[in-house]
C-alpha cells in the first residue's frame, strides 16, 4: 500500500507513465472507441483539399457519406431507403464514384455496380451482379468484379473476373486471364499497367495479396501477406492490411522480372479487440485514411466485410509519415466503413 | 424436445448394424472384429455413426505433456460424421468454397471455428433441429438437438473405438499409410475423404487429410481437472481443440491422443488454413436405432468398473 506521503510523487509517476504511453501509442487512455486525438494532426489537416467518402449504416440502411480530413462538415450523399450503397471510390478527377448497391429481398436481392456524380445526380448502372469496383487512372473507365453465384453472397471473395467498363461507350470488356477467380479489393496502379488484389481460396492460392497484369495474363504474389492492398498515387507505394490489427505499407518495386515489395513499415497498430482496416492513400501520399472498431466472439460474417454492420466502427486519418499518429474521424460508430480518398475537383477541358 | 424429422433409413436392431456396415462404400472394410455401429443417413444426405456410450481412457502415458494424466472418461452416446464435412457438404448450406484444394469430395477447408459452429447451426436449421450455438456470443448448448463440434472427449473416445494402443490398428506407425493421408503420402494436398481404411467403428480420416476443429477449448492441463462424466473442456481460452492431424502431419500428430490448439478465428474473414476442416455430431436418440442411454461396447471400450 503506498504511504501517505508517497501518494504525490506516485501520481506525478503514473501522468509520466501514461504521457508516454499516449506518446508511443498515439492513442489518449480510455480513448480506444473513438480513436486518438492528435490535436496537431487535426490542424494539419484542416486545410487539407481533399474530403472523404464512406460507407455507413443509416437507419438499417447502408448510405454513403462525405466528412473533411478533419472531420468537419459531415454530410450524407445518397437518401435510398430501397438501396444500400456501399463500397464507395471517387474518380480520379473529384467529379464521380463508383459504388456497389444491394438491392431487392430475398431472392431477388442482388449487388450491383454504378458511378454517379458527386453531388448525387446521374446515377448509372455499370453492371448487375459485380461487386468491388475502382477506377482507371484516367477515370474513363471502371473495373469491376463479377459476382461468382447468381444467390445473393456477403463473402468477400465470391466473385469471379474482372470486367473492365467504359463510361462513354458503356461497354464491357473480360479481362484476358479467364482463370481470375476468388479475387476481392481490387485497385488499379496509377500506371494503368497491374491490377493488385486479394485472392482467397482461387487461382491455385491459399491467400495472397496478387499483381496481376491489366492487359495480360501474368499473375504475381507479392509474398507480403494479409490482404486489402491499396497503391499510392506515384505508384511506388502500397498500402495493406498485414493482419486484423496492423496497416503496412511498403514500396512497390515493379523494375524486376517479378513484383516486389520492399522496405515495410507498420503504419497504424491496434490491440484486439479493435481492428483496423481498409487503408486507401490521400492523393499526395502523405495520409491514409481507414477504418476502425471492435470484433466480437460471435458467429456469421466479419464486420470488416463489405454490406456487413459493425457497429462501433468508424473513418480514421493517420500520418503515412509517421507510425501510430491518427485521428477518428468520425464518431458515431455507425458502421462507418471504406473511406476513400476524394481528390479536389479538376477543372474540365 | 421436437424429434427429426424425414430422417430415414434409420437403423432399430443391432443385425442391421451389420447391413449397415457392409453400406460403408467409400471406406475399406475395418479390420477391428466384430460388427460396426449402426449409421444413419441424415435429411441432408450425409452419413453418420451411431457412436454407443461407455467409458475409455483418455490421453496417453506415452505422448505430449498435454495427454496426461491419462484418465477415465463417460461418453453418452451420439451421433458422428463418418467422414469429414466435404466441399460439396458445405457448399449446400455456405456460397463461397473458402478451400485451398478443391474437390466436391474433399474436406473443406480454411474454415474457422467460427464457421465450423455456423455450418452446424445452419446444417441443423436445414433439418429442422434446435441449433446448438448461439450465434450472437458462440456459447454451445450441448443439451440441444442440433449439429455441433465434438467435444474432445467425444472425439478421441469414437476415434479409438475402444483401443487403446497410439492407433486404432496399434502402435506401428507404419500401418498409418492404409490408414491416412498425412505428410508420407498426401503429396502436400487434401484427398477425398473416405480413401483410406476406417477405424473399427467406420468413421474415416480420423488420422489425416485434415485436422478437425472440437467444441472445447484448449487448455494444456485440463485433464487433471476435467470431471468424469461428459468433459465440455474448459470454461473459455484463447485457442480451440483440434484434434486428428492432417496431410502435411507426421505420424505421431496423427495419434488418437494427440492434442494441440489454434486461434478459433471469431469474425476473421482471411482464415487461412488449408490443413484444418471438421465434422459434426448431435445427440443420438431413439429414432437412431436404439436406447442412447445403453453402452453397446462396453466391453470393449472400458477396461475397468466406472
Amino acid at each position: 500500500m503506498t504511504h501517505p506521503r508517497q501518494t504525490g510523487p506516485a501520481v506525478l509517476f503514473a501522468v509520466a507513465v501514461g504521457a508516454v504511453l499516449m506518446a508511443a501509442t498515439g492513442a489518449a487512455p480510455g480513448a480506444e472507441a473513438t480513436g486518438a486525438n492528435d490535436d496537431g494532426l487535426r490542424q494539419e489537416l484542416k486545410p487539407f483539399p481533399c474530403r472523404i467518402i464512406y460507407e455507413t449504416l443509416r437507419k438499417g440502411n447502408w448510405e454513403l457519406a462525405i466528412i473533411n480530413p478533419d472531420g468537419s462538415n459531415p454530410a450524407t450523399l445518397t437518401r435510398t431507403p430501397d438501396s444500400n450503397e456501399l463500397y464507395p471510390h471517387a474518380s480520379p478527377d473529384g467529379t464521380k464514384i463508383c459504388f456497389s448497391a444491394d438491392e431487392g429481398d430475398g431472392a431477388a436481392k442482388v449487388r450491383n455496380v454504378y458511378w454517379m456524380n458527386l453531388d448525387g445526380t446521374g446515377r448509372t448502372l455499370v453492371a448487375k451482379n459485380a461487386r468491388q469496383a475502382c477506377w482507371s487512372p484516367d477515370g474513363k473507365a471502371i473495373a469491376y468484379l463479377g459476382g461468382e453465384f447468381d444467390e445473393f453472397c456477403y463473402r468477400d471473395f465470391a466473385t469471379k473476373g474482372i470486367v473492365v467498363y467504359d463510361l462513354a461507350t458503356g461497354k464491357r470488356r473480360p479481362h484476358p486471364n479467364h482463370a481470375i477467380h476468388h479475387l476481392y479489393n481490387i485497385c488499379w496502379s496509377p500506371d494503368g499497367k497491374w491490377f493488385l488484389a486479394t485472392v482467397h481460396a482461387g487461382m491455385g492460392f491459399k491467400h495472397a495479396i496478387l499483381a496481376i497484369e491489366a492487359a495480360g495474363t501474368k499473375v504475381h504474389n507479392l509474398g507480403i501477406g494479409g490482404c486489402r492492398p491499396d497503391v499510392g498515387p506515384n505508384g511506388k507505394r502500397v498500402g495493406w492490411g498485414v493482419s486484423d490489427w496492423v496497416l503496412r505499407a511498403g514500396d512497390l518495386d515493379f523494375s524486376g522480372p517479378t513484383p516486389t515489395v520492399v522496405h515495410q513499415r507498420d503504419l497504424v497498430t491496434s490491440t484486439k479487440p479493435i481492428k483496423v482496416y481498409h487503408s486507401d492513400w490521400s492523393p499526395d501520399g502523405r495520409y491514409v485514411t481507414y477504418s476502425r472498431g471492435p470484433s466480437h466472439k460471435r458467429l456469421g460474417h466479419a464486420p470488416e466485410m463489405v454490406g456487413i454492420p459493425a457497429e462501433g466502427w468508424n473513418i480514421c486519418v493517420a500520418d503515412a509519415r509517421a507510425k501510430d499518429r491518427w485521428i477518428a474521424i468520425t464518431t458515431d460508430g455507425a458502421c462507418n466503413k471504406e473511406p476513400d480518398w476524394v481528390p479536389p475537383r479538376k477543372a474540365g477541358p | 424436445m421436437k424429434a427429426p424429422r424425414n430422417e430415414r433409413a434409420t437403423v432399430c436392431s443391432w443385425w442391421l448394424a451389420v447391413v449397415a456396415g457392409a453400406l460403408v462404400s467409400s471406406c475399406e472394410k475395418a479390420e477391428a472384429p466384430g460388427p460396426l455401429p449402426p449409421t444413419v443417413m441424415t435429411p441432408s444426405g450425409i452419413e453418420m455413426v451411431a457412436i454407443p456410450a461407455g467409458w475409455f481412457q483418455m490421453g496417453s502415458r506415452n505422448g505430449k505433456p498435454d495427454e496426461r494424466p491419462v484418465h477415465r472418461v463417460w461418453v453418452d452416446a451420439f451421433l458422428m460424421d463418418r467422414c469429414e464435412i466435404t466441399q460439396q457438404q458445405y457448399g449446400k448450406r455456405v456460397l463461397g468454397n473458402p478451400s485451398h484444394f478443391k474437390g466436391p469430395d474433399r474436406p473443406v477447408e480454411q474454415v474457422s471455428w467460427a464457421d465450423a459452429a455456423w455450418f452446424c447451426n445452419k446444417r441443423s436449421r436445414a433439418e429442422g433441429l434446435q441449433p446448438c450455438y448461439n450465434e450472437a456470443t458462440a456459447e454451445c448448448n450441448v443439451g440441444a438437438g442440433g449439429y455441433r463440434l465434438p467435444t474432445e472427449a467425444e472425439w478421441e473416445y469414437a476415434c479409438r473405438a475402444g483401443t487403446v494402443a497410439d492407433y486404432p490398428f496399434g502402435s506401428n506407425p507404419r500401418r498409418l499409410n492404409d490408414h491416412a493421408w498425412f505428410k508420407a503420402n498426401a503429396a502436400k494436398k487434401t484427398h477425398p475423404v473416405g480413401t483410406r481404411k476406417p477405424n473399427p467403428w467406420g468413421l474415416c480420416d480420423m488420422h489425416g487429410n485434415v485436422a478437425e476443429w472440437c467444441n472445447d477449448v484448449y487448455e494444456t492441463g485440463y485433464y487433471a481437472v476435467s470431471p468424469a462424466r461428459n468433459p465440455t473442456g474448459p470454461a473459455d481460452g484463447e485457442r480451440y481443440v483440434l484434434r486428428g492431424g492432417a496431410w502435411n502431419s507426421g505420424p505421431d500428430t496423427c495419434r488418437s491422443a494427440f492434442r494441440t490448439g489454434e486461434a478459433p478465428g471469431f469474425q476473421d474473414a482471411c482464415f487461412s488454413r488449408d490443413a484444418i476442416g471438421f465434422r459434426c455430431v448431435r445427440k443420438a436418440s431413439d429414432r437412431d436405432g436404439r436406447n442412447p442411454a445403453k453402452p453397446v461396447h462396453q466391453a470393449q471400450v472400458g477396461d475397468a468398473k466406472p
